[in-house]
């Protein structure tokens, strides 16, 4: 059986933390710097007054004259999804986050430790804490397990059994499928609203009409296989911070600052030797915004000028000056550094580099990232048919 | 895999293609026809073309039988 444990608007739950009080007024979050001007997660009272998550500004505060626009702080969801990542690991749960407020888990394991899927999906949910209206579902695929975190109401566990999966999906909506907004939107004007309705299409018109994306959505609604839970690893909580007495815009003191971060990080004993592969640069705005950004290195370094290298430029986008800079590594490489060769890599050496090459992927794109081809019907006629792509974890 | 993308495909008369996503097609290089898994719920009916097109690159595209879409596809 697949778990999930989904908090919803888990960005606006953290945002409004830093302002108490609000909870119960029209709040969204604010859009995104640069982008769209689209509002994020609602709160209940806003969505009563016809807001919705992703609608233009403009819209929104034309239904909502007193919505209340709140920024949006990265580093702090992060911050809070983190420690909720590690209660759940804390409590024997191999987790695969998808996004903040949403993590994956296969109960398999933990069903046997809690006496059951009630009592460990109860146990998680225990783990996460009642104050972000965390709700639980299982099922034997993902999405099935999704769409009953969906529907659970807070606190609540649902779990769905595999002989139902299809007649429980059928009635809900199709966001809860992987599809662009505008193929969802197709489909609806087609008069296709539900699960139930598009899984009752032929497949070969879905994908006529909507490409691949829109074939496996047809299959993920007609309760098809999607996938396994793939666990993280744990991350290792090595992180460093530098308070400024106040404000700084200028470059050279924040280089100056970065400096101090990246010899204090890399005299951490925790890291053992072992250099960073991924790193996150985060800053406190002036104002009390945040502001974060990744850096995966293209071979794992404990070279001071070579972090500072990769990390400076990062520097140059900050939108406004910090009070706060914060430097973390996020994946450690593995082995401690790597012999120098007199001998050119051959056999084991090259399937080494290899390994290491797709681990940094791993890194930068997180689990799923790395394929492999596996060959099934290599004497097929139809061309699909000749190989999978499978997931390649290891 | 390889998973079929469908494509903009104007034909003659005779049904071999005329022009592929707005290219015109020079040469039809083979044809062949693929009839499987009529046992099954999704039958294949799929008539293949390889075709050198003006830009010099080769395409591999096929009419759906059923559906009478087209899609492109490495075969």
């Amino acid at each position: 059986m697949i778990a999930v444990v989904v908090l919803p608007a888990f960005d606006l739950q953290a945002a409004l933390r830093r302002q108490p009080g609000l909870e119960l007024e029209p709040v969204a979050l604010a859009p995104r710097p640069g982008a769209e001007p689209l509002v994020g997660s609602v709160t209940a009272a806003a969505a009563a007054e016809g807001v919705r998550p992703g609608m233009r500004l403009g819209e929104a505060l034309a239904l909502c004259p007193r919505l209340r626009l709140l920024g949006r702080d990265p580093a702090l969801v992060e911050q809070a999804w983190e420690a909720l990542l590690r209660r759940l690991e804390d409590a024997g749960f191999a987790v695969e986050p998808v996004e903040a407020g949403t993590v994956y888990f296969d109960a398999r394991g933990v069903e046997r430790l809690y006496g059951g899927l009630e009592p460990a999906l109860e146990r998680a949910l225990a783990a996460v804490g009642p104050a972000w209206d965390a709700r639980a579902g299982a099922a034997g695929r993902r999405l099935a397990a999704l769409a009953a975190a969906t529907a659970a109401r807070p606190g609540q566990a649902l779990i769905v059994a595999d002989d139902r999966v299809r007649r429980f999906l059928a009635p809900l909506p199709l966001s809860l499928l992987p599809l662009e907004r505008a193929r969802s939107a197709e489909l609806e004007a087609l008069g296709v609203r539900t699960i139930g309705q598009l899984a009752e299409l032929p497949g070969g018109a879905v994908a006529e009409r909507l490409g691949p994306d829109g074939r496996r959505a047809w299959a993920l609604a007609r309760g098809e296989h999607d996938g396994r839970v793939a666990p993280r690893r744990a991350a290792e909580p090595l992180r460093e911070m530098l308070a400024f007495p106040e404000a700084v815009g200028q470059e050279l003191t924040l280089r100056r600052g970065l400096g101090v971060l990246v010899d204090r990080l890399l005299a951490r004993p925790e890291r053992a030797g072992r250099p960073p592969r991924k790193l996150a640069l985060g800053a406190r705005l002036v104002g009390g915004a945040s502001w974060r950004r990744t850096v995966t290195l293209r071979t794992p370094s404990a070279d001071p000028a070579r972090l500072r290298a990769a990390l400076g430029p990062k520097l140059a986008e900050l939108p406004a000056p910090v009070t706060e800079l914060r430097l973390e590594v996020a994946v450690l490489a593995e082995c401690p550094g790597e012999q120098l060769e007199l001998v050119r890599a051959e056999g084991e050496g090259l399937r080494r580099r290899l390994q290491d090459g797709l681990r940094q992927v791993r890194a930068a794109v997180g689990a799923g990232g790395v394929s492999t081809i596996v060959e099934v019907a290599p004497w097929s006629r139809i061309p699909e048919a000749r190989a999978l792509l499978v997931p390649r974890d290891e | 895999m390889n998973a079929p993308r469908p494509a903009l495909v104007e034909g003659h008369a005779d049904g071999t293609p005329r022009r592929v996503n707005r290219r015109a097609v020079v040469a039809v290089r083979e044809e062949w026809r693929v009839v499987d898994r009529w046992w099954t719920d999704e039958p294949v009916d799929r008539r293949y073309f390889e075709l050198v097109l003006e830009t010099g690159e080769n395409a591999v595209v096929y009419r759906d039988g059923k559906t009478g879409g087209w899609f492109t596809q490495r075969a």
